[in-house]
């Protein structure tokens, strides 16, 4: 029996998430044999970031794509992959975070029966980094300036550098940035790219902060009408799915940008900035632990896993 | 009769039942009425003073308030939803009743009845879909962000606020119920009983519609739902209502009843916790406080002075100034609400006629999305790739020509028929300066608010609560505003706000529908199949935008749309700034177009005494200017392109 299969994109057209839904699409059409037929619907259209997982669990769309730190409190296992310091890249990021689901069962448990759907992939996303109207060079250029943040870890961050900031949404950090209201905007790349903020920033500090993280799902009745081969299918065809991501978003934003105005923060600068986000990190394993989960010995593993693969 | 008298004797049981029970249910509410509006007023207040202490921190000393924006963010829920029920004991929810009025007695009285057990019903729904989603946000542990404040009480509230509204609308119709039975009328009573039927059986169809009698397509689903929500628009249900219930059954329709009531609750917190709509209550509240402290009589004196000769003139200095105030502010609600309460009481007493001076101001507000900074352009150049920074050049001279035109319709209006705007005597120089005097105040005030946005020093939420304080230390400082005055300016501006937030949290629920019935691509293929020339293609996504303003909001609008014309007007070779700003344009031509059009909502809920139905037939001549802006910048596009191209 056929299969409508709504879907809703994650950014507009053109840019490389749209792209990338399209190809994620077209894959399970052609997994089902075309049994089963993908609906697009424009972004924000059918519901916000901020409900999709409600919106995906009762069926108004039957894929769903959670971004964690929009929910705060919901996902505590990925939000340490969002302690400032931590991170390498997305991919060994991702590939720690599998890791770790093997050792530690409860790192992979995100999800509720209330919430209604199946987890098909969990990945680990970009790390922010910072976009400016004046060059940020040092740790020392961030005090006493104020910034907007793409979510509250980016703000705490950014406090602990000596500066002020708060969250915006994407429109109103263009704003801000265009009126001269805030000096700049820690964020991913694939936020400089959907919200144009390249047009109002000059200077890009390579930081890889804070990555958010996010889990494709799809409705749990939806997907108990796939047969078990189409299931199996899908499952194999994610790792890939999450590759397409990795420096799509990174390398659109950054080719237009001249070499002189990205900069990288010194060794030294980079080791004081960890050494300044420990209680963050401390607080993280406090709360882990408050929630059952052993805080100190996932972060060991994770550290352990993270700088292994760098090296590699 | 009003609720606290006895019922008459000459009622019948059933009438004077009916009645005692309305009386009932109205002491009920009573209590709880009155420590919301205290609630929401503590929070607005908080609001203010949370955006004080943050942009004097910034500004000073580099800081901002921890939270801040999270804490406006659960604040505006309280500020958004408190006063419902007062509003709805007031009869002042927007109602359209264009058709309600042409019926007689005993069927406008059934159909009353049987609208409000509707709105009832729906807000009861909503009131249980809230309350859902908040024991969600509890047994998921979410918190905001940055200080980790639970946020489920404050969906609690929302919750509690939306079930008083479900009484007080209960109570009205009770009392509607009691004018039936009064008129003791069987014709009157039967269609009373059908009424209840009807609204029975639309409420069956929302939780099963698998019992609806006949067959539809998908297509036809979406516009089944549609068609019901423009009926019940036009017999009189609260526009909230109708929206609400179009959303639920529409989705329930096309997907499960579990994914429209899901949506319902979530869509309803969404909206309203949505920090970004303080800017609508500062700015109503700026506006009353300068009315209540006499400045905004003082500032029309002085202008009354200066161009009070002229055909109109008042009129016209209203609309320059609504549209440099929600160009400035970017955001067409501010600009309605602030010079609606500044200038409609004060054209009232020139004598102009209220048709022209609600509609002046209604449209003129529309201009605020043209001239930067402008959300609508950013959507657009998201959307499409183009240039944020070349849409924005590109609107400025559209919005200025608009302003232009606007003037000129005004003053050909009032020269043609001066009952419209009487005018004054030509006054002298000395008159003119010495009743100048008297308005440094409001613009002091209006430097501060606006010279803030436009040096960035402020947002625009920012320079609303600015202009409160702002207004207040005026006012205070020269004694003109007393204690009774300040406490009816709040809460008159959380009547005001939660009568239009309303409408939005369920515009929002609509919107979400009509995303889903996939209308407006079907809508769009009828457009775009006709296989047209350039200037047809043209002419047929201008009409496109017509039909679509009937029912939707500027930026779900411009969110469903654009990917669906983009690509077909790049194909026929338009310039895709160009294309922009003729989107834009038509996106808020749907903010006046009735029936459902949010600015004429919002002046409607300040010139209580003006119908509906004379306010949209009062902006139908100002539909004239938008056609000769649309006409100017198809013929000559270089209104548009010219100050991009010098980028
Ligand atoms: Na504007
Ligand atoms: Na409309």
């Amino acid at each position: 029996e056929p299969i409508e299969l709504k879907m809703q994109f994650a950014s507009p057209d053109g840019t490389p998430w749209n792209d990338m839904d399209r190809r994620f699409a077209a894959e399970l059409e052609a997994v089902t044999g075309g049994r089963a037929k993908v609906t697009f619907f424009p972004p924000g259209s059918v519901t916000p970031f901020k409900d999709w997982l409600q919106a995906t669990g009762s069926g108004l769309l039957d894929i769903g794509f959670v971004w964690h730190p929009i929910l705060p409190g919901k996902f505590l296992p990925m939000e340490l992959f969002a302690l400032p310091g931590l991170a390498k890249n997305q991919t060994i990021d991702s590939m720690v975070y599998w890791r770790l689901r093997e050792d530690f069962p409860a790192m992979g448990e995100l999800f509720g029966p209330a919430d209604n759907v199946v987890d098909l992939a969990t990945f680990v996303a970009m790390g922010a980094h910072l976009h400016s109207r004046e060059p940020v060079r040092t740790l020392e250029d961030f005090k006493g300036k104020v910034f907007a943040a793409q979510d509250s870890a980016g703000v705490k961050v950014l406090e602990r550098l000596g500066a002020s900031a708060s969250v915006m949404v994407g429109p109103d950090a263009y704003l801000a940035l265009q009126r001269g209201a805030i000096d700049g905007v820690l964020c991913a790349w694939g936020w400089v790219n959907n919200f144009k903020l390249n047009e109002v920033t000059t200077y890009h500090t390579l930081l890889n902060l804070n990555p958010g993280s996010y889990s494709t799902v799809m409705n749990r009745d939806t997907w108990n009408r796939l047969t078990e081969q189409e299931q199996r299918h899908i499952a194999d065809l994610l790792p890939v799915y999450f590759f397409y991501n990795t420096t799509n978003s990174a390398a659109a934003a950054m080719s237009k940008i001249p070499a002189e105005n990205l900069f990288a923060l010194s060794a030294e600068d980079r080791a004081a900035l960890v050494a300044q986000m420990q209680p963050l990190w401390a607080e993280w394993v406090q709360k882990a632990d408050s929630a059952g989960l052993p805080g100190q010995k996932i972060l060991d593993e994770a550290q352990r896993l993270l700088t292994l693969y760098d090296q590699n | 009769m009003t609720a606290d008298t006895a019922p008459a004797l000459r009622d019948g049981p059933a009438a004077a039942l009916l009645e005692s029970a309305a009386s009932a249910v109205r002491r009920v509410i009573r209590w709880p009425n009155r420590l919301s509006l205290y609630l929401g007023g503590l929070a607005l207040v908080a609001i203010v003073a949370l955006t004080v202490a943050d942009v004097a921190l910034r500004n000073l000393f580099a800081m901002v308030v921890p939270g801040g924006m999270e804490l406006t963010g659960l604040l505006t829920i309280l500020v958004a939803l408190s006063t419902l029920a007062v509003v709805e004991v007031e009869r002042g929810h927007i109602r359209v009743d264009l058709l309600l009025q042409a019926f007689a007695g005993r069927v406008r009285d059934a159909l009353h009845a049987g609208g409000l057990l509707l709105a009832a019903a729906m807000m009861a729904v909503t009131a249980l879909q809230i309350w859902r989603q908040a024991l969600y946000l509890k047994q998921n542990g979410i918190v905001t962000g940055l200080l980790g404040v639970p946020e489920w009480p404050f969906v609690v509230a929302a919750s509690l606020f939306v079930l008083l509204f479900a009484l007080a609308l209960s109570a009205n119709m009770l009392q509607a119920l009691a004018a039936v039975a009064r008129r003791r009328d069987p014709a009157g009573i039967a269609l009373a009983l059908l009424c209840i039927a009807a609204v029975a059986a639309i409420l069956w169809f929302c939780f099963d519609p698998s019992a609806l009698p006949f067959e539809l397509s998908r297509q036809m689903r979406g516009i089944f739902a549609i068609g019901l929500c423009f009926v019940l628009i036009f017999l009189g249900v609260h526009v909230a209502a109708a929206m609400a219930v179009t959303a639920l059954l529409g989705i329930s329709l096309l997907i499960a009843p579990a994914a429209s009531l899901t949506s319902l609750g979530s869509t309803a917190i969404d909206v309203v916790s949505d920090q970004t709509w303080s800017v609508v209550p500062l700015f109503v509240w700026m506006g009353l406080v300068v009315v209540a402290s006499g400045f905004a009589g003082e500032l029309y004196r002085a202008a009354y002075r200066w161009i009070g000769h002229l055909p109109g003139g008042l009129a016209s200095a209203s609309t320059v100034a609504c549209a440099g105030l929600s160009s400035i502010v970017g955001d067409t609600l501010s600009g309605v609400y602030s010079m609606g309460s500044i200038a409609l009481p004060q054209m009232r007493r020139y004598g102009y006629d209220m048709k022209l001076a609600t509609a002046s101001i209604a449209c003129a507000a529309t201009i605020g999305v043209m001239v930067p900074p402008s959300i609508a352009f950013i959507v657009y150049g998201m959307i499409t790739e183009v240039s944020i920074g070349k849409l924005f050049m590109a609107g400025i001279l559209p919005g200025i020509l608009f302003a232009a035109i606007l003037v000129a319709l005004i003053t050909l209006r009032a020269a043609l028929n001066p009952a419209l705007a009487p005018r004054g005597e030509v006054s002298s120089w000395k008159q003119r300066f010495t009743d100048s005097a008297g308005v440094w105040p409001i613009l002091v005030l209006m430097l501060l608010v606006l010279g803030g946005i436009y040096a960035g020093a402020v947002t625009a939420n920012e320079a609303g609560g600015l202009g409160v304080f702002g207004a207040l230390a005026i006012a205070l400082a020269m004694r003109r505003l007393r204690w009774p005055a300040f406490r009816q300016s709040l809460g008159q501006t959380l009547r005001l706000s939660a009568g239009i937030i309303v409408i939005f949290m369920f515009a929002t629920a609509f919107s979400r529908f009509i995303a889903i019935s996939g209308l407006t691509g079907q809508l769009a293929q009828l457009a775009i199949g006709l296989d047209l020339g350039r200037y047809e293609l043209i002419g047929a996504i201008l009409l496109f935008y017509v039909v679509i303003g009937m029912f939707m909001n500027a930026l779900p609008a411009l969110v469903l749309t654009v990917p669906l014309f983009f690509p077909i007007a790049m194909g026929a070779g338009f310039d895709p700034v160009w294309f922009g700003v003729l989107v834009v344009i038509m996106v808020e031509l749907g903010v006046v177009t009735p029936p459902i059009g949010v600015n004429v909502f919002a002046i409607s809920t300040m010139a209580k005494e003006v119908p509906m139905l004379d306010i949209f037939k009062g902006v139908f001549p100002f539909w004239i200017a938008f056609v000769v802006l649309i006409g100017l910048i198809v013929a000559f596009p270089e209104i548009a392109l010219f100050l991009p191209s010098l980028m």
